[in-house]
């Protein structure tokens, strides 16, 4: 139980009108997107520098209280659930592009900015920040460096780690560290072993970003197929074929069905097993000739029909049906459970057979809307949440999954964390030497342990024990 | 500190022997013994001993670029990790390889030939340097954009830590956040924190095309007006290099030269070549010599100057840095990067060049210099953002401090 004293003191740090205690005002804070794992906070502060941060961290510290950093708390594995009774700092107030360098296409934001605004900001000079993940018009670049968040683009430009420069970054202590810089740096890459941390190593404040500059020309394709194999194939021959697209993915009938009968239908063939969402950019030369390959790729593969989108409009349609898939599951069911894993790209058609097999044999529906190109995978189970004997169902079925994205050489989470939600299956991945090897290098930052606890490695109790089912869901309407 | 007879009779006991004339030396120091385990298995045993017997150990690849780091502060034992060797797994459909530290890039590169992909690394000494030793400097050569830098192309690895224990980091898929990102922690860290046994590595399809451009001016500041003009292409060339006129005479050129590499489809190399001629207007535009990379790549290795130095500015500053060292040895300035580097025979000049670099905010590497200069100086320059965090990191991984001691930023 945090003291009044304390409260007092942080009310002090960031203004009476940045600190919120009162049930129904840290209520939206007790979890993220993973609706299933939920603590209540004790405090919520908003500060609106590094400093207030600094201060808030370093009062903390010194009371024992735990505390965690937030963004638009768009998450899906739990990684910003606080920990029972503690303080959550939600960045959003800090919300500025501080500096832009168009010589040499940096930016240097606060971390509570949204990751689209960087892009609209820096639009008028030809420039845009490539990571972006789905929920890009309201998560933020703080969220995106504590995930190392990646997309549909980052199949070619890389995750968010491939972005970021530089960092300041509160520490657990409290004191203020710069990572990284314009310039090329020597010593160890403490930028590259920060992004993807999941808040546990600090609090990143402000961060020197790379801008892109944009493509000159964008060709977005829709290919439909009669069978996922079909497509997954197709998927291997593009990239083997040494085209890069700038994104490649899939969704399957059952995903089809659900968008193309809501409010966004995006214009998917309704008989389709499954569609390619092909987007190809860059220089404009030779595009033809690519976007010529590629058709010769897919109608070789058996593909039924190929369209390019004629402009802008349809463009925009074909990625909204998209980028909407999980918000329009939320017809379908009360309950949505989505699954993040990692296979082996050439693997795709065998594992998404035994994806197919795993959900019959406990009775639930799969649909399948993924970043083939990366063999990324999210399939996401429908059901009832009240129901309890259901949901048994379908957290086995997911635990299932992951132990099969392992067993091919893939990997538990492709974008959406450990968190909390995972924590339990890094020992399928990992033994006890390599998670303590991770142990060691997470104490040098957070020695104490009081920023967001619980999060990513299993404790010493449950590290090698058996994998526990996590109960989890994801809002309807959660981007991924 | 001479290391115990005892301890290294336990070394020679599995497999340890005395240095001869072809082994390597580090800043004119030789190691008390060599080992070479042909295995992960045996370099863990030999790097568990040399906790236990507190021995200082250098691991060591093909030795292309010893010259790199301060003098070690003690050299023990030099880990050859020469014999562990092999590509253990190639899957062409998902552009990812699996190959042992030992191996070396022009094995890996020859292996993937056939298939038609390549490991996007050119570093000095490309055909010899290991990939163990490649990624562990971090030393990407002449590609310096993102997608193709070690730190990029590495998925996860297996290591040995300083006390003997094998461990695992990333995995085989080219997309994963599971855990924490101890790749990028391991690339650059020149042999301090761990030894790589197997990388996990990401590879890319060789490019239809590859198109060179050479572009002359009589100032650096034409080449910096005509890098903009390139930089501002609807694609960027793959690589992009500024040679000093002393440096360009080596291949028949008089003037500042700008060289440029594309790399894609057929068209978009035409394009490229087609906008040079027309942009870069007054500068002339040209075909450079076919072995121009080659040289450059390996620029870093020619020791006939005793002074190798590496300016790292600004990206935007990289050429005017270039500029202000453009006299008393051969340049070549990497523009999308900011690295310069510049080796001179007349090693007096280091202190104007540092003088120099401060000028343009630069920080200054000395990459190559006699045992006697570097002697009470850190060769890495301006002490970087975050030494303290990456003090306690090397000492919580290597509590004893017997991996490379003393060889990295800060002396770590």
């Amino acid at each position: 139980m945090i003291s009044n004293a304390f409260l007092e003191r942080l009310r002090e740090l960031v203004g009476p009108g940045a600190c919120f205690t009162e049930p129904h005002h840290v209520l939206v804070y007790e979890c993220d997107g993973s609706t299933a794992f939920k603590a209540s906070p004790e405090a919520v502060v908003l500060p609106a520098s590094t400093e207030e941060v600094a201060a808030v961290v370093r009062a903390c510290a010194s009371e024992g209280v735990p505390f965690v950093a937030r963004g638009a708390g768009t998450g899906l594995s739990g990684g910003a659930t606080p920990s029972e009774g503690g303080v959550v700092i939600a960045l959003t107030r800090m919300h500025r592009l501080l500096k832009l360098d168009i010589a040499n296409r940096m930016a240097l934001c606060q971390a509570g900015i949204v990751n689209l605004e960087i892009s609209r900001s820096v639009a008028e000079h030809g420039l845009y920040f490539a990571p972006d993940p789905s929920s890009q018009s309201s998560c933020t670049l703080g969220g995106n460096i504590a995930e190392n968040s990646g997309g549909p683009h980052c199949f070619k430009y890389g995750a968010t780690t491939a972005h970021v420069l530089g960092l300041t970054v509160v520490i657990p202590n409290g004191d203020i560290v710069m990572l990284g810089g314009p310039r090329d740096c020597v010593g160890y890459d403490l930028v590259g072993c920060f992004l993807g941390s999941e808040g546990t190593l600090g609090i990143a404040t402000e961060a020197l970003i790379r801008l892109m500059p944009k493509p000159d020309c964008v060709k977005t394709m829709l290919a439909s197929f009669r069978s996922m194999v079909e497509a997954c194939e197709t998927v291997s021959d593009i990239v083997a074929r040494g085209i890069v697209p700038a994104a490649l993915e899939m969704l399957d009938r059952p995903t089809i069905e659900v968008v193309e009968a809501g409010v966004v239908a995006a214009g998917y063939p309704k008989d389709a097993e499954a569609v390619l969402l092909i987007e190809l950019d860059g220089a404009r030369f030779g595009m033809e000739r690519m976007e010529k390959d590629i058709y010769d790729i897919c109608f070789e593969r058996g593909a039924a029909s190929v369209r390019v989108a004629q402009d802008e409009e349809e463009r925009a349609r074909l990625w909204l049906g998209r980028k909407s898939a999980f918000g329009a599951m939320g017809r379908v069911s009360t309950d949505l459970y989505v699954q993040d894993g990692v296979v082996p790209r050439s693997r795709l058609p065998e594992v998404l057979e035994k994806v197919a097999e795993i959900a019959a044999k406990h009775r639930i529906r799969v649909a399948n809307v993924f970043h083939a190109g990366d063999g990324n995978l999210h399939p996401s189970i429908p059901y009832d949440g009240r129901d309890e004997e259901e949901r048994a169902r379908v957290l086995a079925a997911g635990s299932e999954i992951l132990e099969l994205c392992v067993a091919v050489g893939g990997s538990i989470s492709g974008e959406h964390g450990i968190g909390t939600e995972k924590v339990s299956y890094m020992s399928l991945l990992f033994n006890d030497a390599d998670l303590d090897f991770m142990k060691a290098i997470k104490d040098v930052w957070n020695p104490v342990g009081l920023l967001n606890p619980s999060k990513i490695l299993p404790t010493s109790a449950s590290c090698g024990e058996a994998v526990h089912l996590p109960s989890v869901t994801a809002v309807p309407g959660a981007w991924i | 500190m001479t290391p115990d007879d005892g301890a290294l009779r336990l070394l020679e006991e599995v497999g340890a022997r005395p240095p001869s004339a072809d082994d390597p030396k580090v800043d004119g120091l030789s190691p008390a013994l060599v080992l070479e385990p042909p295995d992960a298995t045996a370099c863990a045993r030999a790097i568990a001993l040399c906790h236990q017997e507190d021995l200082a150990l250098l691991p060591v690849g093909a030795g292309t670029r010893l010259s790199l780091g301060n003098p070690p502060n003690r050299f023990d034992v030099c880990l050859s990790m020469r014999a562990i060797a092999g590509v253990d797994e190639h899957l062409p459909g998902d552009l990812t390889l699996v190959a042992r530290a030992g191996t070396s890039l022009g094995y890996i590169q020859e292996h993937l030939r056939g298939a038609g992909q390549f490991l996007p690394l050119d570093p000095p000494g490309a055909s010899r340097a290991t990939i163990g030793g490649i990624l562990a400097l971090g030393e990407p050569g002449f590609r310096r954009r993102p997608g193709a830098r070690p730190r990029d192309v590495l998925l996860g690895f297996e290591a040995i830590l300083p006390d003997g224990t094998p461990v695992r980091s990333g995995g085989r898929v080219v997309k994963n956040v599971a855990g924490y990102e101890l790749n990028k922690l391991f690339v650059g860290s020149a042999g301090t924190l761990l030894v790589m046994t197997r990388a996990f590595l990401r590879l890319r399809a060789i490019p239809e095309d590859t198109t060179d451009v050479l572009i002359c001016g009589h100032h650096a500041s034409d080449l910096a007006q005509a890098w903009g003009e390139m930089n501002r292409l609807p694609f960027a060339p793959e690589v992009a290099a500024v040679l000093n006129p002393e440096h360009g005479r080596r291949y028949g050129i008089e003037s500042w030269s700008l060289v440029l590499r594309f790399e894609g489809l057929r068209e978009e190399t035409q394009a490229a070549v087609e906008m040079a001629r027309t942009r870069c207007a007054p500068a002339r535009c040209d075909n450079p010599p076919s072995e121009i990379w080659d040289l450059l790549r390996d620029f870093p290795l020619d020791d006939e100057s005793p002074l190798l130095l590496r300016g790292q500015a600004a990206p935007n500053r990289a050429i005017e840095l270039a500029e202000a060292w453009q006299d008393g040895g051969e340049l070549v300035a990497y523009p999308d990067s900011g690295l310069v580097y510049s080796r001179t025979a007349e090693v007096e000049a280091l202190a104007d060049r540092r003088d120099k670099a401060r000028l343009v905010g630069a920080n200054v590497v000395i990459e190559r210099a006699p045992p006697k200069l570097k002697q009470g100086i850190d060769v890495f320059g301006e002490p970087p953002e975050g030494l303290d965090m990456m003090r306690r990191i090397k000492e919580k991984l290597d509590s004893k401090g017997i991996l490379s001691p003393g060889r990295f930023v800060g002396h770590l």
